[in-house]
């Protein structure tokens, strides 16, 4: 095999150029920092494209980078000595006044801030990717019911630390 | 909808965690690709495979040796001893969670933790000390138990050169250095390959020259490290494999492969077989891949027999081999099914291994004594483990970011990575 010097690194430049911003979003859903997001998705496209041949043999680079994204985060929160509830970063320019009916947006990220990073994953992989519990359990190893206990317990987590967030606000 | 409902709706309003990517990131990421990939791509193995940690200065800091610690307990349970003739052991799968839950899987198996300032390691003797690159530009050999460092050999004069996958037996270390020339920013283009062997009894370094033309007579490229070496050692000679050309479509490796065997550093290459690959050298006898089966050659009378077929790949352990049963062109990874059988091709069976198992790492450093190594691909934090004769496969879940990074005989090297880079920490386990 000649060393392909340029064909597939445009193929995998096209790939990074469409999916970055996507990738970005996804990763700071879940750190919630956007310093720490663009460095997991930096480190994943890297890995991606130095095992770009495979990937595309799979035909899902998509899945390929984004289950990276999520083991990177959930090994470096593993090796986390306290929780990053303080990374908090405020971004209100971004919010949405549609949702008017949660009157504070910046107790939203505090509140997931709160979430312990596996059930912060499966709730980002269930309600902002969309998929389903069976795929989540692939992509965590671990088992559908697994699965739907972390979301279980994430959203009581999210809903707790929620209205304390808006206690704490109101107060 | 509920009020969770809502809630969730609320938080994970895709606009919320909307981020736009700079294009300078786009770039950053390309580049970064592109110069790891150069780094990587020096040498290329018959797997298609490549060499990790080409060019990283290595400096012994500290070693905690107090930290060689016996299996505290074992399940004796799953790994059985090996089994090393009849038929091969149907394969059992295990995963666990950490390098210690290895190490209670396999009685007798110890660990040496090794601190290092960089961690790059780029080989292992059959003894378990390990060679490697200094900041001098040096090939060195550590004891791993007193720190004892020697030099092996001033290593090339280049931008960057760097040593790529070390083979080791008692009497001769062989070994690739990637010649680099910086064209601007972190990015190098590769000038070459050097190869190199030291005799240990002598301390005597001998360049390899690579054979000018192929077995058909035909020129070869001033640079085969585009086209494929590979290499392996064993009773002092040193086998080798040399690519003729790029890899067409539709060709196996050993169609464009030619196997050289030299009886001992600094002797000269003999061509041993035209249009073959995978060289492995076992005693006197010297196995290889040729016209899609799986040889042995008895050195000293000539004679070959064939084992295998069909095959493409083949990995020598000390009681088995391993092949890729499936044709055509190489490419960066094995399929999970494969076949096995005894060395002398007898008792063949397929064996598919764990989902995301990928045997893709070279010859030199894929293949322990009884054992293959693999890289989970979509993680490069977890490692599997394949002890055919003993008819198990482990799948290590090792956290945080621990690679295997090296593996001969008995030894497999694992060093801790942090999504920036190694954290300096890195443990020599010696399996039973």
């Amino acid at each position: 095999m000649s060393l392909g010097r340029s064909g597939w690194l445009a193929d995998f430049e096209s790939f990074v150029a469409a999916r970055m911003s996507s990738l970005l979003s996804y990763a700071y859903a879940l750190t919630g920092e956007r310093r720490e997001a663009e460095d997991l998705v930096q480190e994943a496209l890297i890995r991606t494209g130095l095992a770009w041949h495979r990937v595309l043999r799979k035909d899902q680079p998509d899945a390929y980078v984004k289950t990276t994204v999520l083991r990177l985060y959930i090994n470096s929160r593993r090796s986390r000595r306290n929780p990053p509830v303080a990374a908090y970063e405020p971004d209100n320019g971004r919010l949405d006044p549609g949702y008017a009916q949660i009157e504070d947006q910046d107790a939203l990220r505090k509140a997931l801030a709160q979430v312990p990073p596996k059930m912060r994953a499966v709730l980002v992989l269930r309600y902002l990717e969309g998929m389903a519990d069976e795929q989540i359990a692939v992509a965590l190893r671990c088992s559908r019911g697994t699965v739907r206990t972390q979301a279980a317990r994430g959203l009581a987590r999210l809903r707790a630390a929620y209205t304390s967030e808006v206690a704490n606000h109101d107060a | 909808m509920t009020h969770d409902d809502d809630l969730m709706v609320a938080v994970f309003e895709p606009d919320r965690w909307a981020l736009t990517a700079d294009p300078a990131q786009v770039a950053q990421v390309v580049t970064q690709v592109r110069s790891r990939r150069r780094k990587r791509l020096a040498i290329r193995a018959g797997s298609g495979a490549i060499a990790a940690g080409l060019v990283a200065a290595f400096t012994f800091v500290a070693l905690n040796t107090d930290s060689i610690r016996p299996n505290p307990r074992s399940d004796r349970t799953f790994f059985q001893p090996p089994r090393p003739t009849g038929p091969l052991p149907a394969l059992r799968v295990r995963h666990v969670g950490s390098v210690d839950e290895l190490v209670q899987l396999l009685p007798g198996t110890t660990i040496t933790e090794l601190r290092l300032d960089l961690p790059e390691v780029n080989g292992l003797t059959p003894t378990g000390e390990l060679i490697a690159q200094n900041r001098s530009n040096e090939l060195v050999l550590i004891d791993p138990e007193s720190g004892h460092r020697t030099v092996l050999a001033t290593l090339t004069k280049s931008d960057q050169t760097g040593v790529m996958f070390p083979a080791a037996d008692d009497r001769v270390i062989v070994w690739a250095e990637g010649l680099m020339t910086e064209v601007g920013g972190d990015a190098y283009e590769s000038q070459g390959l050097v190869l190199r062997c030291v005799d240990r009894a002598t301390g005597a370094v001998h360049r390899i020259p690579f054979p000018e033309r192929d077995s058909d007579g035909v020129p070869l490229p001033a640079n085969p490290g585009d086209f494929g070496v590979e290499y392996s050692v064993d009773a002092g000679r040193i086998a080798l494999s040399v690519g003729r050309t790029g890899y067409p479509p539709h060709l196996s490796p050993a169609d464009v492969s030619d196997v050289y065997v030299a009886a001992r550093c600094g002797a000269p290459l003999e061509l041993m077989v035209g249009h073959a690959s995978n060289a492995r050298l076992a005693g006197r006898s010297l196995y290889y891949v040729h016209d899609d089966h799986v040889w042995r050659r008895d050195l000293a009378s000539g004679r070959a027999v064939p084992l295998a077929t069909p095959a493409r790949n083949l990995v020598l352990l000390s009681d088995a081999l391993v092949w890729n049963p499936r044709l055509g062109p190489v490419t960066t990874d094995w399929p999970r099914e494969l076949q096995v059988a005894r060395r002398d091709g007898a008792a063949a069976s397929a064996v598919t291994l764990p989902d995301g198992w990928t045997l893709g790492l070279g010859p030199t450093t894929l293949a322990g004594q009884d054992w293959v190594v693999s890289w989970l691909d979509t993680d490069a934090t977890s490692f599997g483990l394949y002890f055919p004769s003993r008819g198990g496969a482990v799948q290590v879940d090792a956290e945080p970011g621990i690679r295997a990074s090296a593996v001969t005989g008995r030894h497999l090297l694992l060093t801790e990575w942090a999504p920036s880079g190694p954290t300096g920490t890195a443990w020599l386990l010696t399996l039973p």
